[in-house]
């Protein structure tokens, strides 16, 4: 599909942007939590991601091991 | 200048954080906000929001078609229901607020002290949720069959 971007007003152009990317996290998301039950290793999906395993395991590895017992106590 | 929020409209704040935590959202944002106003109906200002069609289920299915239309603009076409803007990557509670409920907030304060009145009520804190003309206010407000300046003269006789 060609986008028509003088014909879209920037702020709905940007609307698109924002979700275009909240879907993009989710996707990612769910296919890091799917990769992960399924034996992958971090180096691989962070190789299928195009970045480093240390990248993909920081972003992702908070959410599946739970909060720490530093961020529990600052919640507390 | 206002002195401080009235007790009223920080339960709101609260329970926008409360409603952006259930969501599984790392950020508070403006429609968070907007949605503790009608989450739960606590006073006249939540009554008339909910007459005028913004109840908690419509704005959630506004926020999903907001979502939809945002994606069909450039070619993608999805049944997925609208992800938070940044799912939370951390387990834990939602704290920090998002650059759309700051910018409510810090406006809400100017409305505030434009009113004279020395509390921060629920009504200068909608006022500011609906004042925002770019992101997602805009477009799901338009979804919601109204707009700004509507909902506005709608307030004005809430106070």
């Amino acid at each position: 599909m060609q986008i028509a971007v003088d014909d879209v007003d920037p702020a709905d152009g940007f609307r698109s942007v924002l979700a275009l990317r909240a879907l993009a996290d989710q996707l990612e998301s769910e296919f890091v939590d799917q990769a992960l039950g399924t034996g992958w290793p971090w180096a691989r999906i962070g190789e299928a991601l195009n970045v480093t395993r240390q990248a993909v395991q920081k972003k992702h590895g908070p959410r599946l091991r739970g909060p720490t017992d530093r961020e529990r106590s600052q919640h507390a | 200048m206002p002195e401080r929020f009235a007790r009223g409209t920080r339960e709101k704040v609260r329970r926008a954080a409360e409603l952006a935590e259930a969501e599984n959202a790392s950020m508070v944002e403006v429609e968070h906000l907007l949605t503790a106003l009608v989450d739960p109906i606590t006073d006249l200002l939540g009554q008339r929001l909910e007459t005028a069609g913004l109840s908690a289920p419509a704005i959630r299915a506004a926020r999903d078609r907001e979502f939809h239309s945002a994606l069909a603009l450039v070619g993608v076409d999805t049944e997925r229901p609208s992800p938070s803007a940044a799912p939370r990557q951390r387990r834990g509670r939602t704290t920090s607020f998002g650059l759309s409920a700051k910018l409510a907030l810090e406006r809400t304060l100017s409305i505030a002290a434009e009113s004279g009145q020395r509390r921060i009520t629920t009504t200068h804190l909608a006022t500011a949720i609906i004042r925002a003309d770019v992101g997602i206010m805009p477009r799901l407000l338009d979804e919601l069959g109204t707009n700004g300046n509507d909902l506005e003269q709608l307030l004005l006789g809430s106070q």
